[in-house]
């Protein structure tokens, strides 16, 4: 382990333990705003959407497109989302070594 | 001020309260282990050193954050870019402050100090959902709190460090499709944490923007910050009153406040 890991791990650790306290302390009415309220609830499936967005439409891999589509599907009608990982990362991995 | 009604007194242990939360948490606790495994392997993979990913596991225990922050990695650890991954950071977990606001109040007996050292690393979306649920139907106990947390926690890190014992023995990840693994993960959060029609703006947006902005030179991880700001930002200023949920009351003298976020958190 490097010391900019420890950093990162110690920083994010840091962060993370002041949201989970955050609402003990803070004054709570400050977040009834209508406002704040949907846009803390936007923010993670917003990062997850940001973190997906380059990867997918920049890929030009039919299989990593196909494989999305499994695990979206899968998830979606069985909400598991370790069965979706799973099925996904096989019909990749099924693709790829099918079209070689 | 309702004080010792709601929450049990902290004296002898309950072996009920402890047996229900096992029981309760059993599921979680199993994908728990099973996604440290996938968390431990795909971190070793990425570049990530075993013990640093067994430590952010042990320190952070946030899941959804902990994949986001790992695919930082892939610039190499020596180029690590230590502030974006603490806001991207922040920014995933942000919600952990809707659920603490909610939570504390139901536990209104114990000392706020008491109930930072617990809340600190084991307020997760998983036992703030289990304790929201019991808490309603029985006396808010935060025996059960952390019985849930400290098992769900032992099989996260238990099963990360396994992965990163695998990890290393993979030989060419893309023929496994274990690129795609990182996909595959945020896609189905994505999907698991979809709540409402502006949901589907939020993606298009945010998915959108990142992929513009990751066009342009040297904005690198900062991208998907600015993304996932800003189109939080433009959909929750777009979207009126009749797709939000309504506003807890929280006042100091209600104890149970959780109308709004059980809305919008699993």
């Amino acid at each position: 382990m490097t010391w900019l890991e420890l950093w990162a791990v110690l920083l994010m650790a840091g962060v993370t333990y002041l949201t989970r306290i955050g609402g003990i302390f803070l004054p709570v009415d400050r977040l009834q705003s209508p406002f704040v309220q949907r846009f803390l609830a936007n923010l993670p499936a917003a990062v997850l959407a940001a973190l997906i967005g380059p990867k997918l439409l920049g890929s030009s891999d039919s299989a990593v497109w196909l494989a999305a589509v499994v695990v979206a599907v899968t998830v979606w009608r069985s909400r598991n989302t370790l069965l979706g990982v799973a099925l996904g990362t096989a019909t990749c991995a099924a693709v790829r070594y099918f079209s070689h | 001020m309702p004080e010792s009604t709601t929450v049990e007194p902290g004296g002898a242990a309950d072996p009920g309260v402890l047996r229900q939360a096992a029981w309760d948490a059993s599921p979680i606790i199993v994908s728990g282990f099973a996604f440290g495994l996938v968390f431990g392997l795909l971190s070793v993979r990425n570049g990530v050193s075993p013990l640093a990913a067994t430590l952010m596991s042990a320190l952070v225990f946030a899941g959804a954050s902990q994949f986001v922050a790992v695919d930082f990695w892939r610039q190499g650890v020596q180029a690590l870019p230590v502030a974006a991954i603490t806001f991207t950071t922040l920014a995933v977990n942000l919600r952990h402050l809707l659920m603490s606001a909610t939570l504390a109040p139901t536990l209104r007996g114990h000392r706020c100090s008491v109930l930072a050292a617990a809340f600190s690393l084991l307020l997760i979306d998983e036992t703030w959902a289990l304790s929201e649920h019991r808490f309603k139907q029985r006396r808010a106990s935060l025996r059960y709190f952390l019985a849930c947390g400290g098992l769900i926690y032992l099989g996260w890190v238990g099963g990360t460090f396994v992965g990163t014992r695998f990890g290393a023995a993979i030989p060419n990840p893309a023929v496994w499709g274990l690129d795609f693994t990182f996909i595959a993960m945020f896609l189905s959060l994505l999907i698991l944490l979809r709540k409402r029609r502006s949901d589907y703006a939020v993606w298009l947006l945010s998915a959108g923007l990142a992929f513009t902005l990751s066009l342009l030179p040297g904005l690198g991880p900062l991208a998907v910050f600015i993304a996932a700001i800003t189109a939080s930002a433009i959909v929750a200023a777009l979207t009126g009153s009749e797709a939000a949920a309504p506003a807890p009351a929280v006042a100091p003298d209600a104890p149970t406040v959780s109308a709004a976020v059980n809305k919008e958190n699993s």
